[in-house]
């Protein structure tokens, strides 16, 4: 059976607001939550990795860590997102590919691959998302609309808030593996800045 | 938004202007149209008014605000006119790749480039039109191309390095870092970018070389120790070099394999990447606990 997958604010925002940060440069970071019987996905947070092309070690150093920092709470990597350097290129990159099937594989399947469209930011009725699903066969990622991606709150909702972070650009606290590598200090993992300036 | 005296802005811009174009664009356009907007309304020396008037036309284009950079170009020609000035054109040009006016935009870069064969800003814009428009391998070719001309061009290696790893070409996108390496031997960022591509390829043993030479150049870069640490790991789980030599490895690989360093120097280099980056980590204090906690774990493991 398919897996139904749900999508918080958190996550939402937080990849988002890494693709904005970076237009000029691919993006991609690691989807962390929970996953059920059924199997059901629920997605309560992103880690941001990389805004440059991921290459060995850096990707293994940083799905090791995301998985030590996400067990700490009893969660797993449940997938992956990315963002293409060029907006209207929609296609998953051979190499954001194949991390997500590393991904799915230490999940034992189910996992998901969120590619942002940014040609959909300022929609305000659906999510600026194509979620992909891995064929066990083809071992290909196979897109699926996004009405079937549950959010929470609603896809409207999520806009009004994203729309906010973008205006006061938000995203400049935030930190991504590639920033830690250059700067320990930058928390990729808990992204405290982050967190304070999207509750208040 | 900075309020800066106009005497700073002016510096600022200035500065701007004249960064190597290696360096990528960290202030933000949006500041940068704000600044030469208002440098723009006082009266300052003619070079430094058309300079403020080209840059913050761009900075126009890269936040979108097509109304101000046609208005901006508008004066710009008046001064400048397009059927005398490449420099124009190329002005003309970006305005139309911006608006995705992408066979005008070429239109007018093919004719420029009949006054002007090897115009370098031009020649770019070309390639630069082909990567917008998703047409990757006709960009790596017309950059080659470039390539054999203007070898010494750091931007092109960079670009076209960029464009093979999007296409999941690391071999190639190795051999453009290799020419980077030759032509700025000092920069140890690209030792360590290069370090990645050949781990990437499965060579540890040749990325050990290379992460020690950033170490050189700049000690205690984490990159570098993380890259150490990894890879010096793997050829000693591979059983040392000759568990790469097993694995099929590419012959230039195995040949450097002959001369790779000693099973003693890689535990010895293994620690003290190690060493280094608990040291680094645990130097942050309390602030950096949770970060501490996760690497130490990682450092276990690896």
């Amino acid at each position: 059976m398919a897996p139904t997958y749900t999508l918080q604010q958190l996550p939402y925002l937080k990849l988002i607001l890494h693709a904005a940060k970076y237009p000029l440069q691919p993006v991609a970071g690691i989807l962390i939550g929970i996953k059920t019987d059924g199997p059901s996905v629920t997605i309560t947070d992103a880690l941001p990795l990389f805004h440059s092309h991921p290459l060995s070690p850096n990707i293994e150093i940083a799905l090791q860590q995301a998985d030590t920092y996400s067990s700490q709470t009893s969660q797993q990597i449940v997938g992956v997102y990315s963002a293409n350097e060029i907006a209207s290129d929609k296609n998953v990159a051979p190499a954001i590919g194949k991390l997500a099937a590393k991904v799915d594989e230490i999940l034992v399947g189910g996992s998901v691959l969120l590619q942002v469209d940014p040609t959909k930011v300022s929609s305000s009725d659906d999510v600026a998302l194509i979620p992909h699903t891995l064929n066990a066969n083809t071992k290909s990622w196979k897109p699926f609309p996004s009405a079937e991606l549950k959010t929470v709150p609603d896809a409207s909702s999520l806009h009004t808030v994203v729309e906010a972070h973008l205006q006061s650009r938000t995203y400049e606290s935030l930190h991504d593996f590639d920033n830690h590598l250059d700067n320990i200090q930058s928390d990729w993992l808990r992204n405290p800045q982050i967190q304070k300036l999207i509750k208040a | 938004m900075t309020t800066l005296s106009t005497a700073a802005a002016r510096q600022k811009l200035a500065s701007l202007r004249t960064t190597d174009s290696q360096t990528p664009l960290t202030y933000p356009p949006s500041e940068i149209h704000a600044l030469g907007t208002h440098l723009l309304t006082l009266s300052l020396p003619d070079p430094e008014h058309y300079a403020l008037l080209e840059q913050t036309f761009t900075a126009a284009l890269d936040t979108g605000n097509i109304p101000s950079a046609e208005s901006l170009l508008q004066k710009i020609s008046t001064r400048f006119p397009f059927d005398t000035s490449i420099r124009t054109q190329r002005l003309y040009g970006l305005l139309n790749e911006a608006t995705g006016n992408f066979d005008k935009a070429a239109e007018i870069y093919e004719t420029a480039l009949k006054q002007d064969e090897s115009n370098i800003a031009i020649l770019k814009r070309l390639v630069a039109i082909l990567v917008e428009r998703g047409q990757r391998h006709e960009a790596i070719i017309r950059l080659k191309t470039y390539a054999d001309t203007f070898m010494q061009d750091t931007e092109c290696w960079s670009q076209l390095a960029s464009l093979y790893l999007s296409e999941n070409m690391y071999e190639q996108a190795a051999f453009c870092y290799e020419e980077l390496l030759m032509l700025k031997p000092q920069n140890h960022l690209y030792y360590i970018r290069y370090a990645d591509l050949v781990a990437t390829l499965g060579r540890w043993e040749v990325a050990v070389k290379y992460y020690c030479a950033a170490l050189e150049l700049t000690a205690d870069n984490v990159r570098a120790l993380y890259g150490l640490r990894a890879a010096t790991a793997a050829v000693l789980g591979d059983g040392g070099v000759e568990g790469s030599k097993a694995k099929g490895v590419k012959s230039a690989a195995v040949v450097e394999a002959k001369t790779a360093p000693s099973v003693e120097t890689l535990h010895a280099l293994h620690k003290l990447a190690g060493d280094r980056l608990t040291a680094l980590f645990e130097g942050q204090g309390k602030d950096g606990a949770e970060l501490t906690t996760v690497v130490k774990s990682w450092l276990q493991a690896n």
